[in-house]
């Protein structure tokens, strides 16, 4: 009589064959439908506003933020039409012995404008691999959105500021600090620094008788922040 | 209805637990992402503590709201001190030279992301659309092979046995790189097409005028002249805009793939934007097909002589296994 083991052996490789298909084309599938809803809810995300966009705000956010969060306007829809600039000044004091923490500000000293951003702009162009091209974009990614928050304050100055708004100021008042200690000599110490936005167009391509794109040249200087705390 | 849904299947499974042709690609990304990963933390280092100490212009209190007001995480959230920023970006520069070389690959390239997520989350100022495309292409690499050609882990014979389970994963990365590439230029071209100075074909002319972007020398001589930029701007909108069309057919690809990067070339050459260029191309370079890197290898062989140069040296063709090997063996026989 045949032992029934014997059957079991050949029946056992056969049943891990079908189960080892079926989990390969179970694979297949879900890659698949992965694949398309990672397609969809990318193009839902990407696309300009659309109906499904304004009713369900959240829908393509809540997938693909924050990992696969993406933005490719580049440059787009309007490239860069001027240059910008960050200057500094600062106001500090010579440490005299005696001298008193509540000197007057009419004793203290304050320096010229220093331009920030040009020289590190000038090493970067000298060598690509240069750290002045991750500085100058910390400083400038820093400062320039500065120019939105100061315009809505002077439209509206009772207005509260939004989180990433607060945050943004935060760090660009640290940033200025940081900037104008750099700046100190041996025996001072700072007292306060402002910042100096400035912006001047790109010679406009007119000449060739297109009309004239070139931004308002402006300067958006900030109030003078005492040191300290950050704000 | 039947018979039609048994043919698909079939196909598709065949299709996606075939041996995979786009091996030699991934590779060259693979290589690129590992000197692109070096050169940011070696460009970083000098100023590591105001790119992503606590002394810098983002404090670490701030840091960490960001952090929990946006649902990111990172490593650098652990301590805000000096040491573990070293520790980090140490184990950041071993893991891009591990990916580099090609040793404990998928590891070093999962080890690479998640740093790379960390320093990205500690200074977003710093980031630019190559961090970006890099970040979300290196994610679906690990589902790639990308070990098979110039890496140690094949020279040791450590590369994953071929199943049909690695080439199903192979195929899923592949594809859902070639969709993202698409997504990133047909939403580029759209947002360029609605602008008004890329409609009228004076855009490409202020990204060359502009202090940041436009090359002092080079930006100014290309600006100089109106139908240079008017070309430019009108040149780059078609090759983005068609690049989401044209790339799914396997013969125009690699033609558009070599426009591609060439114009990566020029933006990392004339407007500085290397790091960008740098990643695209190697993002570019795994969709393109390996028959094609094999048939160029085999003409500049041919053309350079590199066989018979190398067998008057005593080479001899090697087993086939890695590019340019196999290729060259066929110039010499």
């Amino acid at each position: 009589m045949t032992d029934p083991a014997e059957y079991s052996e050949p029946r056992r490789r056969d049943i891990q064959r079908r189960l080892h298909r079926a989990a390969r084309i179970g694979a297949l599938y879900a890659s698949v439908l992965g694949l398309v809803f990672y397609a969809a809810f990318l193009s839902l995300y990407l696309l300009p506003e659309n109906a499904v966009k304004i009713l369900n705000p959240g829908l393509s956010q809540s997938f693909l933020s924050p990992f696969f969060s993406q933005n490719w306007h580049l440059f787009a829809p309007r490239p860069p039409t001027s240059n910008r600039q960050l200057h500094i000044q600062i106001m500090f004091k010579e440490e005299t012995p005696g001298g008193g923490d509540n000197q007057p500000d009419e004793e203290l000293s304050r320096s010229p404008w220093y331009d920030v951003t040009t020289e590190l702009l000038e090493h970067r162009w000298e060598n690509p691999l240069s750290p002045a091209a991750l500085r100058r974009r910390t400083i400038m990614g820093i400062a320039e959105p500065y120019l939105n928050i100061a315009s809505r304050r002077r439209s509206d100055p009772d207005a509260e500021l939004s989180g990433p708004a607060q945050r943004l100021l935060t760090n660009f008042y640290r940033l200025l600090r940081i900037l104008g200690e750099e700046r100190l000599d041996a025996g001072q110490s700072l007292v306060a620094v402002r910042g100096r936005i400035q912006s001047e167009p790109i010679p406009p391509f007119r000449r060739y008788g297109l009309p004239s794109t070139s931004d308002r040249t402006y300067p958006v200087t900030t109030p003078w922040w005492r040191g300290g705390p950050d704000p | 209805m039947k018979s039609l849904v048994r043919s698909i299947h079939r196909k598709a499974y065949r299709q996606f637990a075939s041996e995979p042709d786009h091996l030699v690609g991934p590779a060259l990304a693979r290589i690129v992402f590992g000197i692109w990963l070096l050169a940011f933390y070696l460009q970083g280092l000098p100023i590591h503590g105001f790119l992503w100490g606590s002394g810098g212009p983002i404090s670490f209190e701030i840091f960490n709201t960001y952090l929990s007001q946006t649902g990111k995480v990172s490593l650098l959230a652990i301590s805000g001190t000096d040491f573990w920023l070293f520790a980090l970006i140490g184990a950041g520069l071993v893991s891009a030279l591990g990916l580099l070389l090609g040793l404990f690959t998928r590891s070093m390239l999962l080890v690479s992301l998640v740093l790379l997520w960390s320093f990205h989350a500690r200074n977003p100022y710093i980031l630019t659309g190559g961090d970006n495309v890099g970040r979300i292409v290196m994610l679906f690499m690990l589902f790639l092979s990308t070990n098979r050609y110039w890496s140690l882990d094949s020279h040791l014979g450590w590369t994953e046995e071929r199943s049909r389970w690695t080439n199903i994963a192979h195929h899923f990365g592949f594809l859902a790189i070639l969709f993202q590439m698409c997504a990133l230029y047909l939403t580029s071209a759209l947002s360029k097409a609605t602008g008004e100075l890329w409609q009228n074909g004076t855009a490409v002319y202020y990204v060359l005028r502009s202090d940041v972007f436009g090359h002092p020398g080079i930006g100014d001589f290309l600006a100089s002249h109106y139908l240079t930029p008017t070309i430019l701007t009108y040149a780059v909108l078609g090759l983005q805009l068609s690049f989401a069309f044209l790339v799914w057919n396997r013969r125009i690809r690699p033609w558009l793939i070599g426009a591609l990067s060439l114009m990566h070339v020029g933006i990392a050459i004339v407007m500085g934007l290397w790091r960008f260029s740098f990643v695209v191309i190697g993002s570019l370079m795994i969709l393109v097909p390996d028959e094609v890197f094999h048939r160029t290898a085999t003409k500049i062989s041919t053309r350079l002589n590199i066989g018979r140069v190398a067998s008057a040296w005593g080479w001899k063709p090697g087993d086939g296994s890695s590019l340019l090997n196999r290729d060259i063996a066929r110039t010499v026989e």
